[in-house]
């Protein structure tokens, strides 16, 4: 099987040099025959890398611990939905997973364009195998994840595996953790084709709009995945880590959050080129970036240059992926400028009050986040190249340098759908200010009134009112004038209004959950914390609660053994229920885990973890954390996730309308008698494209 | 100290790193004095009954465990963390002996460095940490105002005009021409206005 896999990704190589050269040449002598010969390849790769992946999978299975790498990451005691998780949990395998999902990703991006994008496919091809033999070459010839342990049989190497594997890391043992990786790896690995399609629209001298228009759904499921990898990468740290929070800013989150940061600058600013013919040029680079951003993750993660806890192992890898970005990023900045009198604006600005300028400074405070996040990671790598001095840079310091930042955004988010795209007048802005601006400012006041007086947390939540409210407000107008003209209730209209305009009216949706998840960041500013030594009985004040040691148990299973403590939760004297934190020993590795309980409310978490015995073995000691408002950040990442999906359908024009529900002669009757005034901007572009 | 500062300490105090990784792999390394099939094992208490506790809080909220694990001293569960466990109790005596909070922090990071602090020194090269990521937001917000301003005031019509779509060899879309639609985006923001 092994061999078979070898072999595979040998052939995947040679192949992905093949279509490489089948692209160019093609193109050279305008050769079609062997330009479809070149996108044929990229089927034949997928076929190469998938046996492969296949032959690690039935390795892992099949328990096969002659593959040194199935010993490191597995067990027979694994259950078998994380066996099949352990082909992304160690470094050789998460790399075939990547070069797996890129030959996915480039079969259907040139199967589905290689028809409508004659001029350009080539190009694109051949980036994305480019890139895809990058990742192949790896998987081929540095860390192939099918090596083989051999022992010493009287002198004699013979090929033979341990009797039973390492384990999966038992904090991997979480469902959330199983598909966090994935998710993740659809996001980074998902960049790589709007970055194909922007790299070939330069070479091709073409205006810069086309690529624009095809990859848009292609940047907004792979922004999705990348959303939803690190929203469950933040749940499982919640969930398992036991130390109460779900988000570190250790380098490998951050390495995450990056490209996500650019690619979200890039969803917005792409409006402007597509709206306005405007920012061909920082489109580019917004894409660019986000594609090198996902590379520099990954080697972030690999190459040990920055110390994180959940980094793979060090290894000889990190000189190709410097090379690799060195080289693509000189090769694409030099395409760049070369190409800029290509990337004119069309249009000029109406305006400075509008809406590009608002999405303008948009990707400047994203970018700004961006770049602070990068400092950080990076800083303490500086420091010592300069002044010899290892420094942390933890925390404390992202926080204090991104709250600002993200406060800004936040505000920005609100202000934006209330500017008008070319020119805002004043009238019109103190109209849409009014509003939003009075019931906010009402709702900090009532917040001061409750007792809320910290600068940072009541900033953001009269924030998150503004947004909110505005947010509203753009539903209520578009769907009161649906519900005028069509006589459907308001929730009627404002599911029609979105119909016509899911683009718009999903990305409000989004903005939605990214309110909501603010309201659940600023809910940690009022954690609270405690700890105690627990005797059977015994008793732990946490907040208005009571925690009460009830019974510690031991149970067995062959995975793992585990002590559990039993804690009544109570408020005065009704009992709420029975927490149940856990500590594991994982027998085949060896290695303990907290299992934290959880009674989640959306108002607030109570936190239990069981930290071990205490010195002398007699007392439990139990931490408890009093959580606010974290619920409001998963409810909040469902919301994205809704809004991402929602804005992803095309729009239905005329979605609502009664000439398209009823017979002709009610059609007749439904027409309006008089000319309607347009009141419905967002209905009536439509009208005026259609 | 300001609300906003607190706050902000009180966020960081409740989002330290996801360290407990790489502490459960030490642990896993042996070395550890917990039995082998005790899931439990040991942990030395956050804080001894009768000490300074807000203090002692305070103070190991101010130190960043040295196990790697990324966490405060005061919230690395890291059973039997050797750093954690020498450093809290080095705390809790230096408290009892009526040392002060600052005078406690800076004797350690007299013996670690200042890679025991959780965010860089305001000193020398190390405030270019706190100072750059402004630094390139007001630099950036500069240039943005400058490119607005340069799109408003110095892009004539004619100059839009004399710009033309570079021939691709691929056939046009077939929908409405730009001029065409922004007519009526026109329209519908006089109407909009007037509204």
């Amino acid at each position: 099987m092994e061999n078979l896999g070898s072999f595979a990704l040998i052939l995947a190589f040679v192949l992905t040099i093949y279509s490489i050269a089948a692209s160019l040449i093609g193109l050279a002598r305008r050769n079609d025959r062997l330009l479809y010969s070149s996108y044929r390849a990229t089927g034949a790769i997928w076929v190469c890398v998938a046996t492969a992946m296949g032959c690690l999978v039935y390795a892992l299975m099949t328990d096969d611990y002659r593959l040194a790498y199935a010993a490191g990451h597995s067990n027979r005691a694994l259950p078998w939905y994380y066996k099949i998780s352990a082909v992304w949990s160690g470094q050789e395998g998460s790399l075939l997973f990547w070069s797996f999902l890129l030959a996915t990703y480039s079969m259907i991006a040139v199967k589905l364009n290689h028809q409508t994008h004659r001029q350009m496919m080539p190009y694109v091809s051949a980036t994305l195998m480019t890139v895809l033999g990058f990742f192949l070459l790896l998987n081929t010839f540095v860390v192939s994840p099918f090596k083989l342990l051999a022992m010493n049989h009287g002198g004699q190497m013979v090929v033979q595996g341990p009797l039973d594997g390492n384990g999966l890391n038992p904090l991997l043992q979480y469902p959330a953790m199983a598909i966090h990786p994935p998710m993740l790896y659809l996001g980074y690995v998902g960049f790589t084709v709007p970055f194909a399609f922007a790299l070939a629209t330069l070479i091709t001298k073409q205006a810069g709009d086309k690529w624009i228009a095809t990859t848009r759904r292609w940047t907004m499921v792979t922004w999705l995945f990348l959303a939803i990898g690190i929203l469950l990468g933040a749940r499982w740290a919640y969930a398992v880590l036991g130390w109460g929070g779900y988000w570190g800013w250790d380098p490998v989150e951050n390495a995450s959050l990056m490209p996500w940061l650019t690619g979200t600058a890039f969803l917005h600013s792409v409006m402007m080129q597509e709206k306005r013919g405007m920012m061909k040029v920082w489109n580019m680079v917004l894409v660019f970036s986000t594609f090198f951003l996902c590379i520099f993750g990954t080697f972030l993660t690999r190459s040990g240059v920055v110390s994180s806890v959940h980094a793979f192992a060090q290894s000889e890898i990190g000189a190709y992926f410097v090379s690799f970005l060195g080289i693509g990023i000189l090769f694409s900045g030099w395409l760049l400028l070369e190409r800029l009198d290509y990337l004119k604006s069309t249009q000029p600005l109406d305006s400075l009050v509008s809406r590009e300028s608002s999405f303008l400074f948009n990707n400047l405070l994203l970018l700004a986040a961006c770049f602070a996040v990068l400092w950080g990671t990076l800083f303490p790598v500086i420091s010592e190249a300069v002044q010899g001095v290892k420094i942390s840079v933890g925390a404390p310091f992202f926080n204090k340098v991104n709250i600002p930042i993200g406060l800004l955004l936040l505000l920005l988010t609100g202000l934006g759908p209330l500017f008008a795209w070319r020119k805002t007048s004043i009238s019109s802005l103190k109209k849409n200010f009014l509003l939003p601006g009075v019931v906010s400012l009402a709702f900090g006041v009532v917040l001061f009134a409750y007792g809320v007086r910290s600068f940072y947390p009541q900033v953001s939540l009269i924030l998150c009112a503004f947004v909110a409210f505005t947010i509203f407000i753009e539903f209520y107008r578009g769907a009161r004038v649906i519900a005028q003209k069509s006589g459907q209730s308001l929730v009627g209209a404002a599911l029609t209004l979105t119909q016509r305009n899911t683009r718009r009216y999903g990305g409000y949706i989004v903005h939605l959950g990214i309110v909501l998840m603010f309201v659940g960041f600023t809910g940690s500013a009022f954690n609270t914390q405690n700890e105690q030594e627990m005797a059977i009985g015994d008793k732990m004040p946490l907040g208005r609660y009571t925690l009460e040691m009830r019974d510690l148990k031991e149970t067995d299973n062959p995975n793992y053994s585990a002590q559990k403590a039993q804690i009544v939760l109570a408020r005065g004297d009704k009992q709420l229920g029975v927490l149940e934190p856990e500590r594991r020993l994982y027998k085949a590795s060896r290695q303990p885990t907290t299992e934290v309980a959880i009674r989640a409310r959306l108002a607030e978490d109570v936190y239990v973890v069981y930290e071990g015995l205490s010195e002398d073995k007699q007392h439990a000691v139990i931490s408890a954390h009093l959580n606010p408002l974290v619920n409001w950040i998963w409810v909040g990442s469902a919301v994205l996730v809704f809004g991402t999906i929602v804005a992803l359908f095309p729009s239905r024009i005329g979605a609502g309308t009664k000439s398209s529900q009823g017979p002709p002669d009610q059609r007749r009757e439904a027409r309006p008698q008089t000319p309607t005034r347009i009141k419905d901007k967002d209905e009536a572009l439509a009208r005026s494209s259609t | 100290m300001k609300h906003w500062q607190e706050a902000a300490l009180k966020r960081v105090s409740h989002s330290l790193a996801l360290g407990v990784l790489s502490c459960a792999l030490l642990m896993a390394q042996g070395g550890s004095g917990a039995p082998d099939n005790a899931p439990a094992g040991t942990k030395p208490p956050a804080a001894v009954a009768g000490s300074d506790d807000a203090g002692f809080r305070r103070v190991s909220n101010r130190l960043l465990c040295q196990c790697g694990c990324g966490y405060m001293v005061l919230s690395c569960n890291h059973l039997d963390c050797s750093s954690a466990t020498f450093i809290r109790r080095t705390i809790q005596t230096q408290l009892a002996a009526g040392k002060s909070e600052d005078a406690i922090v800076a004797g350690f990071v007299e013996q670690y460095g200042p890679r025991i602090l959780p965010e860089p020194p305001r000193k020398g090269f190390s405030l270019s940490a706190w100072v750059m990521p402004f630094v390139v937001l007001v630099l950036g917000g500069i240039l943005v105002s400058y490119i607005l301003w340069r799109m408003k005031f110095r892009f004539s019509p004619a100059e839009a005009e004399d710009i033309e779509e570079p021939a691709t060899g691929e056939a046009p879309p077939k929908e409405m021409s730009p001029a065409v639609i922004e007519k009526y985006r026109a329209q519908i923001d006089r109407d909009l206005e007037n509204e």
